[in-house]
């Protein structure tokens, strides 16, 4: 396996994560938005960004000369199947003091928004 | 009785020696028919030895102490004779519950498609929005391959390509069939020692399978075997028949240790009379197995039990 193959899946999470940055945007605005490390030849990003695409996970619309790229999964869906996922493995003990700690390490703000949305889903329950 | 006693000592025979064999490097397919044979002869072994439990004890008197205890009793039976039937229960029980569980894993799995695709994905595939890494086979009348955002994010293209056809590797050779029925062995023969190791015998035959079957597609051995540690890595709790399942090291090891240039080693020929034989033992077991227990009923009658309960004795 070549070592450009081996780097590609990090090019490909770090795309993924400017497009959720920004919400939709052409190469030229992904490419800036990538970190240093990341961001080389416009014709790379380029070719991970149709490749995405390709594969469903980026939507494609041409806007004048160039293409807009949109993901077709939001980072919260993306990042909550897998949370969820985790945590229905674990124990109760487990997922208790996981879930202590991850809000633990949130703001302030963080936390009254997470209070409102907890909130909402128990009244939603009702 | 030594009729009994020969397909006896046969059967236990045929059920230890996979176990005795390396069958790691035989080709997959035979190995998946041997372990699931092995799989199935537990399962009729418990049955049989539940039969026997009921069928030929209550002559030998074991119980004959407490026999005349009637308290409850149904029909003309002691509770005793409930006592007997105790191994059948819990086989039942153990089906039953292995039912269940299948039944649950499917409304699962039908559950995480319905609430997370996103649409279609490369090569005919359903994609999810999950971020863990996750290529799997969904669905057991019409199954589909399901990969996770997580995988198309993380999987370069030619382990993308691998791990599809690894996944299409086992619709094509029909594998969910082959784990369900492994599955419903393992439940009934699970009180046997040594099933849990030969279901994850199973597995790993039919992962190998699958990945056989990716080989031949003409895609690298370190590709795949790279492909199966990310899935393997990023699935926290990875379901039957997915890109991470198995015994992951030993798989990846078979691989990387393969010599991609050459051809499939041809199976030794005890292996290919091993596999049909041990089919052949199953056929064979499972229809003497109601002439058996006929033939204990029979003799029970014959000698007739120590004691029957009749109504004045019921409390």
């Amino acid at each position: 396996m070549s070592d450009s193959q081996s780097i590609q899946g990090e090019l490909q999470s770090q795309v993924m994560a400017a497009l959720w940055r920004v919400g939709s945007g052409t190469v030229e605005q992904v490419r800036e938005e990538l970190p240093p490390r990341y961001q080389g030849a416009y014709n790379t990003v380029q070719t991970v960004l149709n490749r995405l695409a390709t594969r469903g996970l980026l939507e494609r619309k041409r806007e004048g000369r160039g293409f807009v790229y949109r993901p077709q999964v939001t980072e919260a869906e993306y990042l909550s199947g897998s949370i969820r996922r985790t945590l229905a493995g674990a124990s109760s003990g487990a997922r208790q003091a996981a879930l202590a700690s991850i809000i633990g390490g949130l703001r302030p703000d963080e936390l009254s928004e997470l209070e409102d949305l907890a909130r909402e889903a128990r009244d939603q329950r009702k | 009785m030594t009729f009994l006693v020969v397909a006896g000592v046969l059967l236990a025979a045929a059920i230890a020696l996979p176990h005795a064999l390396k069958l790691d490097r035989a080709p997959a397919g035979f190995t998946s028919a041997i372990w699931l044979s092995a799989l199935l002869l537990r399962a009729l072994a418990s049955v049989g030895v539940a039969v026997a439990a009921e069928v030929y004890l209550p002559i030998t008197g074991l119980l004959e102490p407490f026999g005349a205890w009637c308290a409850g009793a149904l029909s003309s039976h002691t509770v005793t004779d409930a006592v007997f039937g105790l191994p059948a229960l819990a086989l039942a029980g153990s089906l039953l519950f292995s039912v269940g569980g299948l039944f649950v894993a499917a409304r699962r799995v039908r559950g995480l498609v319905r609430d997370t695709a996103i649409g279609a994905g490369p090569g005919g595939s359903i994609v999810l929005s999950d971020g863990a890494l996750l290529v799997a086979v969904a669905g057991l009348r019409r199954p589909q391959v399901v990969v996770s955002a997580g995988a198309l994010v993380e999987l370069d293209e030619a382990e993308l390509r691998a791990g599809l056809d690894h996944e299409r590797g086992h619709i094509a050779l029909r594998h969910r069939y082959l784990l369900v029925a492994g599955e419903l062995a393992r439940a009934v023969g699970r009180f046997l020692p040594g099933t849990s190791a030969a279901a994850r015998e199973l597995t790993f035959a039919l992962e190998r399978h699958a990945d056989s079957y990716a080989l031949s597609r003409r895609h690298e051995p370190a590709v795949l075997a790279s492909a199966i540690c990310k899935a393997a890595r990023g699935a926290f709790a990875a379901p039957a028949l997915s890109l991470g399942g198995g015994v992951v090291t030993r798989r990846a090891r078979l691989l990387l240790e393969a010599d991609p240039e050459a051809k499939p080693p041809r199976p030794h020929p005890g292996l290919v009379a091993l596999a049909p034989a041990m089919a052949v033992l199953v056929v064979g077991a499972a229809l003497a197995l109601p002439f058996a227990a006929h033939a204990g009923y029979h003799e029970k009658h014959r000698l007739g039990t120590p004691h029957t309960c009749h109504a004045s004795d019921a409390a």
